[in-house]
């Protein structure tokens, strides 16, 4: 076999050795995005085990808002809806809102009526409330990391080529909070 | 005042500065050097110009082969002048060494004042050593140094957080490798015995929600078997992590503590995070300062050293890294079982 003979399969086989690796560095981030994604539905899920608990405290005090007690049950349904399966961050943004609508209400009437408390379910049920929605904040920041990493690794070059060929996968859009962003007018040209 | 006066002074410092029990007695000490009402320097105006003087004698006489004016040490019966040129160099050698110990003392010993100070102030007491043979045993990450290890400093304290209270021990722990290096003297093989020495440091609290977990991003010399990841691309790319029980790490590795670790990564260097078999936990780095806050002023400024040290010292390093650790709590404990 000559030099060049030999020379050109080396080449080959380096550039096989790239594309693999760029076609499994996509394949792995894609499955990172969507473990991250299923994380975040963990978490949310997770509201489901103290959601009921809540639900019998508002109800057994005449001093919280009505509309507190729809938003709960309308937020028990709306997580049935989320699928670990299928990324939907719209859905997401709908419950974080319902969410926030109940947490908000529940600490006004607290504040309020600061007897409720001293009552240690209360008490107990905030904390873990606030630790739950820390849990799911940081579970997004993951998600988005991890979407950063994946986007960027379809699209910078040669990672462009290798997917455009072979994995054919779209960009997958970030988790951004629709209402934390309305509060001001800048809206990023990209 | 004379050198001899400020020696003096200073050593009365020094033994008051070590026999503090208080802020108080600190500050008593270092009021006798702002009563002084001059900076706390030596005098070293004379050995300096004796510095210059000799060091020109020496630089001159050296080079008398090229000066045509002068006798040269290179001709027959001059050799005294090269004689004359090095008792020239050694004597700038030991004025500049007095010149500087006498500054390093002042240095080391408003270092002292400060970390007693700090101490005392964030209620810090020193402990005893621990034992390093049972610390090998306890933690990979203490099981470093082929040649020798032993803990330098172990200081305990107590942290009050919003929902936990905990009691903390802080180490500074070295450790020696020994290795043998060939190298090739002429045309001769040679080996020789290198040993590098190695700091870390650490926290070592008592954590009951998790055990059998290394979270590294400097490798330690023992793993447990099974390999896990967080699910964040970033983390995974700083840490590794390894666990006897998926389902306890995974448990303890809720995203906000993934997200908590995380950060803690950009504020630590090398930092490694190990639970024992009996839920103790060492989280270490290799970041010196914990411990000594910002000092900004000295005894060469004793009326400034003296309010800097009259206010309450923050040692916002180990304020933060402790928080951390408060999180880390919070995160693992139940919301409906009673606080401790």
């Amino acid at each position: 076999m000559s030099t060049s003979s030999i020379i050109f399969i080396g080449i080959l086989v380096v550039l096989v050795i790239v594309v693999v690796s760029i076609y499994n560095g996509i394949v792995s981030r894609k499955n990172a995005v969507e473990r991250a994604w299923a994380g975040v539905i963990t978490q949310e899920r997770q509201k489901n085990n103290i959601l009921p608990e809540l639900e019998k405290v508002v109800s057994e005090h005449k001093e919280f808002e009505s509309d507190i007690l729809a938003n709960i049950t309308r937020l028990r349904s709306k997580l049935s809806d989320l699928s670990e399966r299928q990324i939907d961050t719209q859905s997401l943004g709908e419950i974080e809102t319902l969410m926030g609508k109940v947490q908000s209400g529940i600490s006004v009437t607290v504040e309020a009526y600061p007897d409720l408390k001293t009552a240690g379910l209360m008490n107990n049920l905030m904390r873990e409330i606030a630790e739950q929605q820390e849990n799911i904040g940081a579970a997004i920041r993951i998600f988005n990391q991890n979407v950063e990493a994946f986007n960027e690794g379809i699209e910078v070059f040669p990672n462009n080529m290798v997917n455009n060929t072979l994995n054919k996968q779209p960009r997958i859009s970030v988790f951004s909070d629709s209402k934390a962003s309305e509060g001001f007018d800048y809206k990023p040209n990209f | 005042m004379s050198n001899k006066q400020i020696k003096q002074l200073i050593s009365v410092i020094e033994a008051k500065i070590h026999a503090a029990r208080s802020s108080e007695d600190i500050l008593a000490a270092i009021a006798k050097a702002k009563a002084f009402r001059k900076p706390l320097v030596y005098d070293h105006s004379k050995h300096i110009l004796t510095i210059i003087i000799s060091t020109v004698i020496g630089v001159v006489l050296a080079l008398s082969p090229h000066i045509s004016f002068l006798p040269s040490w290179s001709e027959p019966g001059n050799k005294w002048l090269l004689y004359v040129a090095i008792g020239c160099f050694a004597l700038s050698m030991i004025m500049l060494t007095i010149v500087i110990s006498g500054r390093q003392k002042v240095s080391s010993i408003s270092a002292l004042a400060y970390k007693k100070d700090a101490m005392l102030d964030n209620n810090l007491k020193y402990k005893a050593p621990f034992n390093s043979e049972e610390m090998r045993i306890r933690f990979s990450e203490l099981n470093r140094g082929n040649h020798s290890r032993h803990f330098k400093e172990v200081v305990g304290g107590e942290y009050q957080g919003e929902e936990h209270t905990f009691s903390f021990e802080y180490y500074h722990f070295h450790y020696v490798d020994k290795r043998t290096v060939t190298y090739m003297q002429g045309k001769r093989m040679r080996t020789k015995t290198v040993y590098d020495k190695y700091d870390r440091y650490g926290i070592i609290v008592p954590f009951e929600y998790c055990n059998n977990l290394q979270i590294f991003s400097f490798s330690p010399s023992q793993l447990y078997n099974l390999k896990l990841s967080s699910g964040s691309i970033a983390f995974d790319k700083t840490f590794n992590i390894r666990a006897s029980d998926e389902l306890a790490a995974t448990k303890f590795l809720k995203p906000a503590v993934v997200v908590a670790i995380s950060d803690m990564a950009g504020f630590l260097s090398q930092m490694n995070i190990e639970i024992d078999a009996t839920g103790l936990m060492c989280l270490s780095f290799t970041d010196r300062n914990m411990i000594m806050g910002n000092q900004r002023y000295d005894l060469s400024d004793p009326a400034a050293f003296y309010d800097e040290l009259a206010g309450q010292t923050k040692l916002r390093k180990l304020d933060r890294t402790l928080r951390f650790l408060h999180q880390l709590f919070k995160h693992s404990d139940s919301n409906f079982k009673e606080i401790t």
